[in-house]
């Protein structure tokens, strides 16, 4: 195409889009364009970033399903976002990329008897949280801070601290809708049936929502969501959070009659994770974490020097070491949560587990455990170097992490420095009473080209490792499968015929889940964009 | 297991020993999106859980903080000129400058992005990148040494016919700064007239410099017109020397943040109180008695610049500001019922009014201050109450638009009802 044709083109997909929602709602201006050409990732500050077209702002699933029929007409690629955080996901890369920016799809709706919540996209977690808690409801937290997208996050990988009882996010989806690729509107669950609502996820009969949904999500290569419904579980919290303080000192008190937090460490991960087993076959509990000391450390600080500070005098490594986090709460009553206490304090003895000093406890709780709740600093970990690296998140049971985690700490240690200090971080994050774990260990990346092109290294080696041993990890499942799925029982040839036939020009985010245009060449294409 | 004591830490000072670099803030923002929402602890409902009164009203990412960081950044690296975007001036002016992202910020990331974002308007007028409504307060700032375009003469008509000192010719221990808004605004008079009538009553020593006061700068500041500020910082530095004055008591939160905040990064030194920790003070100390019964439920309104704004940054330590005596003079007044909004204090809303945003995008100014209106009108009080002239008129003005009947004060008119 010449010069003035691409141009033509551009002013017609504009007016396009101005003609379904209008001009307020669409900018191809350089400056808006801009601010969603980036973030935090290694990933992009290798690669630049890259502006997309154009941004619109639909205002519904109507909206959105004349943007993608538009897409069709015109061939233009398109995507969509929640926050933001994740860019590398859906990223503007091709000629007329077009970016659907969700603000204005932000409405909840509450159904208190039947415990579930229906959300749009730019609807956050904090949004839901406080709505759900002033009704005795509760959503987990997720990882990255509650200020993500609720839709986006049970698509998308969504561990949250009280997975352990609430189950990995993806398994809380009830109904939804979908916008697909040809256009057409597609409802899973019990909303397939009209007036049946949004109370199921799944079936009845063969369901979709497993190929969106998958482990990781589909990143919007195989549909858009535009309405879900989440579970809401038990909240036997007050209605709000009863905080002091102010920002970024607070702290929350919650009522010893209903919440209870036992922090206990152990000599070495096996022993803790060995308790760990005991507490989940006794159903003890709302929370059960073992965290590496690094997130002890970073969620704790609440600046880059206290941070610092805490981390060369060894505080956290020293008194976190391999500590396992349990919270009893009152879901029933007062005499379970006795029970549970008791039971607890067994296991804490047969297993030999020591209990943190009260200086620990009170420097961690009221600050940071009690937000579980409702938040977490998630995106604290960026502060210590800018950046933020990984070479080993894998879904597997709860012993795996003894087996799966030495080989990565000698691909990070490779490459350390230029990583920053983790001190082995050893995450084990149970789901489902122990039914699985997410094992992980991520590190500070300082935010420069040199760090990043070796975190890009320590990457490949760690996928090319994982791929051999067949592990699910979060860098094998957000690389292309085109390159991936032959490790994994040629997953991609599948995959491709699923999304020729739902996306039969490749324009739903045609970055992510699949390299379409590699597969045409006969090719796999690169592991990270 | 492998034990590693690698004692590798990042290279770059930036990320060890806290210093603020323009650049590695932008660098930094890892658009988390946090800079759209208040303290996450803090959200009580889904309707008033955004912090930005710029990404709320305008939607597009650009508008968030996260976003001007992104365009900083691309200006600062020269991937974006000023010619290429048309959009540029109204994406970094239609900003508050309330510092609310400011706060969520530094919450999670221990950054400083209003900073980055001011740094960014002073580049912006010092490469002749200015808006037309903003040449106009400036040049008539230049001229009469005020925000309002009014004559510099008229500036003390404030206080006519009351008994009070003026500082040219008289000594008095401290000076009344009434600041521009007050100055001009017949409507807002009697905030002016109510101050002075309740520090005189606790037989505080004050005085007025009349028809010499001047702007404080704060606003020149903000809007990015550095040059204007420093010489009214040196300006005002001097005349409340010579007068001889030990502190200045002032009603105008922009005002109080500039004299406390912008002056000694500036290099010079006013010592200032807010009128309301001075009452406080002078309440505490049984100098002021409020006996009369003011029968009314009302909800407080923190300004941005007397509360989040109001003091200098220390990593790590709270985001401290005038939060509790304004609420404890309430809290005195009998009869006076005190109900909380959701978003206060340091994650309070902003009314709208600042940053340049009144004098250039009125319409903007007048949707911020509608959204706080709401906010108010959800507590069930029959008043929304501020310590900032600012403030109170954008919200009179947002009321009178609507059509609401939520009555609109400062603390000080209160107090003296209630002497």
């Amino acid at each position: 195409m010449t010069e003035t044709n691409i141009a033509e083109m551009h002013e017609t997909i504009y007016k396009g889009l101005v003609d379904v929602l209008g001009a307020e709602n669409v900018s191809d201006d350089p400056a808006v364009l801009q601010s969603y050409s980036r973030d935090y990732n290694w990933r992009t500050v290798l690669t630049g970033g890259a502006r997309p077209e154009f941004i619109v702002l639909p205002g519904s699933t109507e909206d959105i399903q004349q943007i993608v029929k538009l897409a069709n007409r015109y061939k233009f690629p398109y995507s969509i976002f929640g926050s933001g955080f994740h860019m590398p996901l859906p990223r503007g890369g091709k000629r007329y990329w077009c970016m659907m920016s969700p603000q204005r799809m932000n409405k909840v709706e509450i159904d208190e008897q039947n415990m579930y919540a229906i959300v749009e996209p730019y609807v956050t977690f904090a949004q839901l949280s406080a709505e759900a808690m002033k009704r005795g409801l509760h959503v987990g937290t997720p990882i990255c801070g509650s200020q993500a997208s609720v839709l986006a996050n049970h698509l998308f990988m969504g561990y949250h601290s009280t997975s352990y009882r609430t189950g990995y996010s993806p398994a809380n989806i009830l109904g939804s809708q979908w916008v697909l690729p040809n256009g057409e509107i597609l409802r899973t669950g019990s909303l397939a049936n009209p007036k049946c609502g949004y109370f199921w996820g799944e079936g009845p009969g063969l369901s979709l929502i497993g190929l969106f949904k998958a482990l990781a999500g589909s990143f919007g290569a195989l549909g858009t969501a535009t309405k879900l419904a989440v579970k809401l579980f038990p909240w036997p919290g007050p209605q709000s959070l009863p905080t002091e303080g102010i920002t970024p000192s607070k702290k929350c008190e919650l009522s010893d009659d209903k919440f209870r937090w036992y922090m206990f460490t152990y000599p070495t991960l096996e022993k803790a994770i060995n308790a760990m087993y005991e507490i989940g076959k006794a159903e003890l509990g709302l929370v059960l974490l073992k965290w590496p000391t690094i997130w002890f450390a970073w969620y704790a600080a609440k600046s880059r020097e206290e941070y610092m500070k805490d981390w060369t005098e060894e505080y956290w490594q020293k008194y976190t070491k391999n500590c396992v986090e349990v919270c009893i709460s009152a879901l029933s009553s007062r005499k379970q949560m006795q029970y549970e206490e008791k039971v607890l304090m067994e296991i804490i003895q047969e297993t030999g587990g020591q209990i943190v000093s009260k200086d620990v406890y009170r420097k961690w709780v009221p600050f940071n455990a009690n937000n579980r709740f409702r938040d977490s600093y998630g995106p604290r970990f960026n502060r210590i170097g800018g950046a933020f690296g990984e070479v080993h998140l894998v879904w597997d049971s709860l012993d795996d992490p003894l087996s799966s985690l030495p080989p990565a700490f000698e691909i990070a240690d490779k490459h350390t420095p230029p990583f920053i200090d983790h001190d082995n971080c050893d995450n084990v994050w149970p789901v489902h009473l122990l039914t699985g774990a997410l094992s992980e260990l991520d590190f500070p990346v300082e935010k420069n080209v040199e760090s990043c092109e070796e975190q890009a290294k320590a990457a490949i080696e760690s996928v090319e490792h994982d791929m051999k041993k067949g592990y699910l990890t979060w860098l094998s499942i957000t690389a292309p499968l085109s390159s991936t799925g032959p490790a994994y029982s040629n997953l991609h040839l599948i995959m491709a015929k699923i999304k020729k036939s739902l996306d039969p020009y490749n324009l739903a985010n045609p970055t992510r889940l699949i390299d379409m245009d590699a597969m045409e060449k006969g090719s796999g294409g690169a592991l990270f964009h | 297991m492998i034990q590693i004591k690698t004692k590798s830490l990042p290279s770059d000072d930036y990320y060890r020993k806290y210093y603020w670099d323009f650049r590695k803030d932008a660098w930094n923002c890892s658009r988390c999106a946090c800079c759209k929402w208040i303290d996450t602890w803090e959200v009580k409902s889904a309707r008033f859980a955004g912090t930005c009164p710029s990404s709320g009203r305008y939607k597009f990412d650009a508008y968030s903080c996260q976003g001007r960081l992104d365009i900083a950044l691309a200006l600062i690296d020269g991937k974006l000129s000023y010619e290429e975007s048309p959009k540029l001036l109204d994406i970094y002016y239609q900003c508050d400058t309330c510092g609310a992202c400011d706060v969520s910020c530094k919450r999670s990331q221990d950054l400083q992005p209003l900073n980055v974002m001011l740094e960014v308007r002073a580049k912006l007028v010092k490469d002749g990148q200015i808006l037309p409504a903003h040449k106009a307060v400036i040049d008539g700032l230049k001229k009469e040494n005020n925000m309002l375009q009014k004559s510099a003469a008229d500036r003390g008509k404030w206080a006519k016919g009351m008994n009070i000192k003026n500082l040219t010719k008289e000594k008095a221990e401290f000076a009344y700064h009434a600041g521009c808004l007050l100055s001009f605004d017949e409507g807002l008079w009697p905030v002016a007239r109510a101050g002075i009538e309740v520090l005189k009553s606790a037989g505080v020593d004050i005085g007025i410099m009349g028809a010499s006061e001047m702007c404080c700068g704060g606003r020149a500041y903000d809007m990015g017109y550095r040059d204007e500020f420093y010489r009214l910082a040196d300006l005002n530095e001097k005349a409340l020397k010579k007068a001889g004055v030990k502190e200045v008591i002032t009603s105008c939160a922009d005002g109080y943040r500039a004299f406390k905040v912008l002056y000694p990064e500036a290099g010079k030194q006013v010592e200032v109180q807010h009128i309301v920790e001075s009452v406080y003070s002078l309440m505490k100390s049984g100098k002021i008695k409020l006996n009369k019964e003011v029968p009314l439920t009302v909800t407080y309104h923190d300004p941005c610049r007397l509360g989040r704004l109001s003091k200098p940054y220390v990593p790590g330590e709270p985001i401290d500001g005038v939060y509790e005596p304004p609420r404890e003079i309430l809290r005195a007044i009998p009869g006076v019922k005190l109900v909380e909004m959701e978003r206060i204090k340091e994650y309070a809303w902003c009314c709208g009014a600042g940053g340049g945003v009144k004098e250039a995008y009125p319409d903007f100014s007048i949707w911020t201050a509608s959204e706080r209106i709401e906010e108010a009108k959800a507590t069930g009080a029959e008043a929304i109450v501020t310590a900032c002239p600012w403030c109170e008129k954008n919200f009179k003005e947002a009321v009178a638009q609507k059509g609401d009947k939520i009555k609109v004060y400062d603390v000080i008119e209160l107090v003296k009802a209630a002497l």
